[in-house]
């Protein structure tokens, strides 16, 4: 079961690191630093349902990690890693009200948490405090690219419920 | 039944979220046509200040960033904008030039911003440059 779990866990990580790669090849649509997808969220939205907060941080900070690496971009490391963790408190603690029916909404708020934490990082590091106004942009822009993302996790997550690929874990019990 | 209802909830909720945050943006942009004074920061300090209604001819500042990037800025009457960065994305580029001081231009690996301050509360954007 150990062995199942790593193995599951390592294709998960595997597949956040693609998407993530894949993304950052996509020029931005909209000129405002900071606005972006975030696919790989999808990712950790799942696990975070599929296995539980453990698992779906340690494939966050290790998806973090190795993307800045194999990117070799320090700058968006910080940002990447500070939106992270900021959603990652919100999402933990919003799952346990909100079931994987509502994982669009649960998507949204992790997209606003993540947008938030990039700006604290981005006063932090440059100083500037008239950067509060990207604050209400990048809101709008977390709840379409949350919707968006969320969706996607909760049909993908429902087909393979159904297909009976991921079957109920422990983590679940919490959701039955 | 009860799905949707949540569903419904929620998206209200979203939807206010963005009322909201269109509200704050539009009440931000209000005092913005009176004079313009751009201020280009660096790691938290204004290292130039351009008054924009007095600019005559177009011209462009090199920025030399502390990791070794670069930015080309062009100050034109009225706007301001970058035009060069060493950065990959270029983010800053493609956001073009701006007017008002609704949003700065920030280009966040060569930690630089480009902000337009109106004259009334240009004395509180200084003070909070120099103390930092």
């Amino acid at each position: 079961m150990k062995t199942k779990k790593i193995a599951f866990m390592s294709v998960l990580l595997g597949l956040a690191l693609v998407i993530f790669t894949v993304e950052a090849q996509i020029p931005p649509i909209v000129p405002i630093s900071g606005v972006k997808l975030g696919l790989a969220n999808v990712i950790n939205l799942m696990t975070l349902y599929m296995l539980g907060r453990k698992e779906s941080f340690t494939i966050l900070v290790l998806r973090i990690v190795l993307s800045s690496i194999f990117a070799g971009n320090i700058t968006g490391f910080m940002y990447s890693l500070s939106g992270g963790l900021v959603s990652f408190m919100i999402i933990s603690v919003i799952s346990i009200f909100l079931k994987e029916n509502r994982m669009w909404a649960v998507s949204i708020f992790g997209a606003i948490g993540h947008n938030i934490g990039q700006i604290m990082m981005a006063l932090l590091l440059l100083k500037t405090p008239q950067l509060i106004w990207y604050l209400p942009v990048l809101i709008i822009s977390a709840v379409i690219t949350g919707f968006f993302t969320g969706t996607v996790a909760q049909i993908t997550l429902k087909q393979l419920r159904k297909m009976n690929y991921v079957k109920p874990t422990p983590a679940e019990e919490n959701y039955a | 039944m009860e799905n949707i209802k949540q569903n419904l909830k929620w998206t209200c909720v979203f939807l206010l979220l963005i009322i909201i945050s269109l509200l704050v943006l539009f009440i931000h942009k209000q005092p913005g046509e009176t004079a313009k004074t751009a201020q280009i920061i660096q790691d938290g300090q204004v290292i130039q200040t351009i008054d924009l209604q007095n600019v005559k001819e177009p011209y462009e500042l090199e920025i030399t960033a502390k990791n070794g990037g670069h930015n080309t800025i062009r100050a034109e009457n009225g706007k301001i904008g970058i035009i060069h960065a060493s950065c990959p994305d270029k983010i800053c580029v493609k956001q073009g030039f701006i007017t008002n001081g609704t949003l700065p231009i920030v280009c966040l690996p060569n930690k630089l911003s480009v902000v337009i301050v109106n004259d009334n509360d240009e004395l509180d954007a200084v003070t909070g440059g120099v103390t930092q």
